[in-house]
């Protein structure tokens, strides 16, 4: 028992960063993916098939209003540009947030879960620019703890793109984590988006690419369908069957796109052998349809010729109007919780005027070399970022942050670390690795929302945080790490513990109402045993409330 | 308000609810909603219970039998409660109730891959692309039917089998279905319904009321101009409204008489039955209850067929023949409509493997109860069962007949934020012969 207590003190004080161990990259299939990187090169630079030729310099003239700074290493330029930006479009910014909110805010979107009690007193000990200065260490692995955020910032990129890439409510074939893994090799890398995008792109097999093709049913229809609504922000899978009722998408440019993996016909599971197979063309119920690019009328040339390393160069081109805007805005909503657009995959019902901020900063994107840890960086260091949630705003088109919603790994990996459950690389039977971890993530994964500011949980979810095996040992005295080091430390007194207990769940200290609520509630319980374990009942209350799932 | 007297007012409330659940007291509880309504002399709001067939069902060896022609194989007909409408010889308790239902032997459907299939018959349109936010059935019928305010959820599903992420789609969470399955896969057990985590951690349900108000204090630390603040809390009120009334009481069976849980059939799928009408008693407007699987059997019949269906058919009969009488003798099945159907049926020719593959061009349900016509057979296949003769029916049409049938008007829209999607496919029309 005093063991027990000594190691929950050691992970409440003693600065253990929990995590988990991430399995090695595979280097011989990293280097066959950089080799059809470089394969997908193969276009002559300057002029881009599927575009007018433009005059040299049109994407840079557009951003000349602000300097690009190859300094610019920690996106310090580019938040500054947001900002401004920003206040051209909304206005002036509302208030920046506390301290402690944006330690939560920024643990939980780079490293996927939130801070510890001794990483919230590290941070607090920091100086003026505690904030920046804790975004380099998070994103640019500044500081004691390199190796372990620079893993996690990986972890968490990857979870979230595997998750625009494969959205809930996607029937995979094969499981998930094939694709999770490649993506947390390209991220822990830095490897350029358009780069990591245009692997997706071409790939020679299904293998290639985390196996995206198979995962989405291994056939060109659906591929297409993805790539576009992913890497375009437009959804033309409607066109599939007929032409799209509200926007001007038709089955040539749905089957277009699809022809471009004409090839790649029956590869999947259960596949279809009656399909022919071809190089740039694919035939559905009797029309044959040659590759073309979107927004194009005519159909490529001599399409058979490396058909996607074309639709590679063509798609992540600087001069694609929506590649880089798609990208600044997906990575906007998943940090701000909206996108800049906030129908982030319908980019063609935006107006002008609505295009005009993603489209700039998406060229400044460009032209820095699609650098996302910059991008990421940028972002998290602006006002518009930091701003207060939910702060009131003066009318409808101002500035607004939601509250966000934490994802299901999200709500596990918080736990794992605000409980002290046992970490994996210390005991094997840690309920990452006994299942536990699954069992939770699928069952909130059940219902996941549209986006990060729609709270989707149903009855199930519920039951599950109130009455499930994680939270029931969390408040058992017998089994919880954290409540027996809270409680049974000689060290605090009941304002002591109770404070820990909110910076050890939600991130900051309980105000003076809860304080005295929470003594006068402590005061009914008669017996120590009854006011011990009245502990229980705080920490249960402080893992089913909002703010727990609903980041400020 | 001081949050010290939220804390009594929590308590005196709340304790009185728990010491009635607690004590088993939900049995007698003097309001089952449905009943109470219906004793006011109000005529209570429909419901409706989908028994659906996970796998396909073969038609001929259930409600098209076609004897005396080589695809009919060796299952026979027998004569049902109304003269001249013969069935198959599998369903001898269902043939019984005909006077209650209505058979649509002319499904005409596009889609025959068990995924896809399910999708069309289970939201009313065909898919397209790799997902879907159109809701399904069950949670249309919660948007449209669920009580305010009820403690219950609008759509439970009972051991629902693998849904891909079917759901209330655009309708959001609280239409999504409460899913019920059985704890244990031995056959001796799996009848033990439950929901997951309906227990109170700890065990002590006496903490429910301290937890109600302390974290009803915590909330004022989430601002309630947020959407997603609204949501938590309005699934968390239901959720502990679950707890502290143990579902109402709906999951005890044990309340039930011996003779009628048998006549149920002790399956899972039949004590599922049973659990279904005991929900709809108390007010969900919809209740799915699947059967994909019994002892020697499945509906995805590719192999040895004969067998296999008639296998099914043992844990089936009974069962919804006797949801339907129940629900009679009770009063009701004006109330509620009974589906069956599967996602497609089964090719007429015999394959190699004395089986049925799938099969969407001609095929059959049933509906039963509700403002459905009893008595009848609509459409009609040709002899040998491989097209449909006589009044074609597309998924559409048995889906705005379906919400006819629960008195919802076929013609409405949902709306997906400002934009209206109708309830239904286009060119849809309800069959005027089941629901006038």
């Amino acid at each position: 028992m005093d063991k027990c207590i000594r190691i929950g003190l050691a992970f409440l004080i003693g600065g253990v960063v929990g995590s988990v161990e991430i399995p090695s990259p595979l280097r011989a299939k990293a280097q066959s993916i950089e080799q059809s990187a470089g394969a997908a090169q193969g276009e002559p630079e300057g002029k881009v098939e599927g575009f007018e030729a433009k005059e040299a310099g049109t994407a840079a003239a557009a951003i000349e209003s602000g300097p690009i700074a190859s300094s610019d290493s920690r996106g310090e330029a580019l938040s500054d540009w947001i900002d401004s930006r920003g206040e051209n479009a909304w206005g002036t910014p509302p208030e920046s947030c506390d301290d402690l909110t944006f330690a939560r805010r920024a643990y939980l979107d780079l490293v996927g879960r939130v801070p510890s009690v001794s990483e919230i007193r590290d941070y607090r000990e920091l100086g003026e620019n505690r904030r920046e200065q804790l975004v380099d260490e998070l994103i640019f692995g500044e500081g004691p703890r390199r190796d372990a955020y620079i893993r996690l910032l990986a972890s968490s990129l990857a979870r979230q793109w595997r998750q625009v890439l494969l959205p809930p409510g996607t029937t995979t074939i094969g499981t998930p984590e094939t694709l999770e893994s490649w993506l947390r090799d390209a991220f822990s890398q830095n490897r350029p988006f358009d780069e990591i995008m245009r692997d997706l792109i071409t790939l020679q097999s299904p293998q290639d690419g985390g196996g995206y093709y198979q995962l989405v049913g291994a056939t060109p229809e659906n591929y297409a369908g993805n790539l576009s609504r992913v890497m375009l922000g437009v959804r033309i899978d409607c066109a599939q069957c007929h032409d799209h009722p509200f926007t001007d998408w038709k089955q040539e440019d749905f089957w277009g796109l699809a022809a471009f993996y004409g090839d790649l016909q029956n590869v999947g599971v259960g596949a279809d052998a009656s399909r022919s197979t071809s190089r740039g063309t694919i035939t559905h119920e009797g029309t044959t349809y040659t590759a073309k690019f979107l927004w194009e009328d005519d159909t490529l040339d001599a399409p058979a010729r490396t058909p996607r390393v074309r639709l590679a160069t063509w798609l992540t081109s600087k001069d694609n109007p929506n590649f880089a805007a798609t990208a600044v805005n997906r990575f906007w909503q998943l940090l701000v919780g909206r996108g800049l657009y906030a129908d982030v995959e319908n980019l063609d019902l935006a107006d002008e005027q609505e295009r005009a901020f993603l489209d700039e900063f998406g060229q400044r994107f460009a032209a820095e070399g699609f650098d996302v840890h910059r991008l990421v960086a940028g972002i998290v260091k602006s006002d518009w970022y930091a701003a207060q949630a939910m702060a009131p705003s003066e009318s409808l088109d101002s500035f607004q942050r939601d509250l966000k919603v934490i994802s299901p790994e999200q709500v596990f990996d918080s736990l794992e670390q605000s409980l002290h459950l046992p970490i994996s690389r210390i005991d094997p039977t840690a309920p990452r690795w006994t299942g536990v971890r699954d069992q939770m993530v699928n069952r909130l994964g059940e219902a996941i929302g549209a986006s990060p500011e729609d709270y989707a949980s149903g009855i199930p979810q519920a039951l599950m945080m109130m009455n499930g095996r994680v939270t029931s040992e969390a408040i058992s005295l017998e089994s919880s790490r954290l409540l027996r080091a809270v409680v049974e430390s000689p060290f605090f007194d009941e304002t002591a513990r109770i404070e820990t207990l909110y910076l050890a769940v939600l991130t900051r200290q309980p105000s003076d109402e809860e304080k005295e609520s929470l003594a006068e509630y402590l005061d009914k319980k008669s017996t120590p045993e009854s006011r011990r374990k009245a502990f229980g009942e705080i920490l249960w209350a402080l893992l089913n409330s909002p703010e727990f799932v609903l980041c400020r | 308000m001081s949050i010290k007297h939220s804390f009594e007012r929590f308590s005196r409330r709340d304790l009185v609810r728990i010491a009635a659940a607690s004590a088993g007291g939900v049995c007698c509880s003097p309001w089952l909603p449905r009943l109470a309504s219906a004793a006011q002399g109000k005529r209570p709001p429909k419901s409706c219970i989908l028994l659906w067939m996970s796998g396909g069902p073969s038609q001929m060896e259930t409600l098209d039998p076609k004897p005396g022609h080589r695809n009919g194989g060796p299952t026979k007909s027998i004569a049902t409660a109304v003269p001249g409408i013969e069935i198959s010889e599998n369903l001898p308790e269902v043939a019984k109730q005909m006077k209650d239902l209505a058979i649509i032997r002319s499904m005409k459907t596009r889609e025959g891959d068990h995924g896809r299939a399910t999708q069309l018959m289970m939201t009313g349109y065909r898919p397209m692309g790799g997902m879907t936010d159109n809701p399904v059935f069950g949670s249309m019928v919660s948007h449209r039917l669920k009580m305010e305010d009820h403690p219950l959820p609008g759509y439970v599903s009972i051991a629902p089998f693998q849904r891909n992420q079917l759901g209330a789609g655009f309708l959001g969470p609280d239409h999504s279905p409460l899913l019920v399955s059985g704890v244990s896969s031995d056959p001796n057990t799996r009848a033990n319904l439950t929901i997951e985590n309906l227990a109170v951690a700890g065990g002590d349900t006496s903490v429910l009321a301290e937890r109600q108000a302390l974290l009803s204090m915590m909330r004022q630390g989430a601002p309630s101009t947020s959407n997603s603040a609204v949501k938590h809390a309005s699934v968390y009120n239901q959720a502990m409204r679950m707890i502290e009334s143990r579902g109402e009481g709906a999951f005890d069976l044990d309340e039930e008489s011996v003779e009628l849980r048998d006549a149920y059939g002790r399956s899972r799928f039949g004590q599922g039955c049973l659990l279904a009408r005991r929900l709809v008693e108390r007010g969900v407007p919809f209740v799915e209850v699947t059967l994909d699987q019994a002892p020697g059997g499945t509906w995805d019949s590719h192999v040895d067929n004969f067998n296999t269906v008639r296998s099914m058919c043992e844990v089936l009969d009974s069962a919804w023949a006797t949801l339907i009488r129940d629900l009679r003798d009770r009063g009701m099945l004006e109330s509620t409509m009974v589906v069956w159907m599967g996602e497609f049926g089964r090719t007429p020719r015999i394959n190699g493997s004395s089986g049925r593959d799938h099969f969407p061009d001609a095929w059959s349900v049933a509906l039963a109860g509700g403002a459905i016509a009893g008595g009848q057979v609509y459409g009609k296949t040709s002899r040998d069962g491989m097209e449909v003769t006589d009044h074609p029916v597309h998924a559409q049409d048995l889906f705005a007949t379906m919400l006819e049938g629960v008195g919802i008007n076929s013609a409405d829209s949902n709306m997906k934020g400002d934009r209206p999607i109708p309830l239904v496919d286009e060119d849809a029309s309800p069959i005027k012969e089941l629901v006038g």
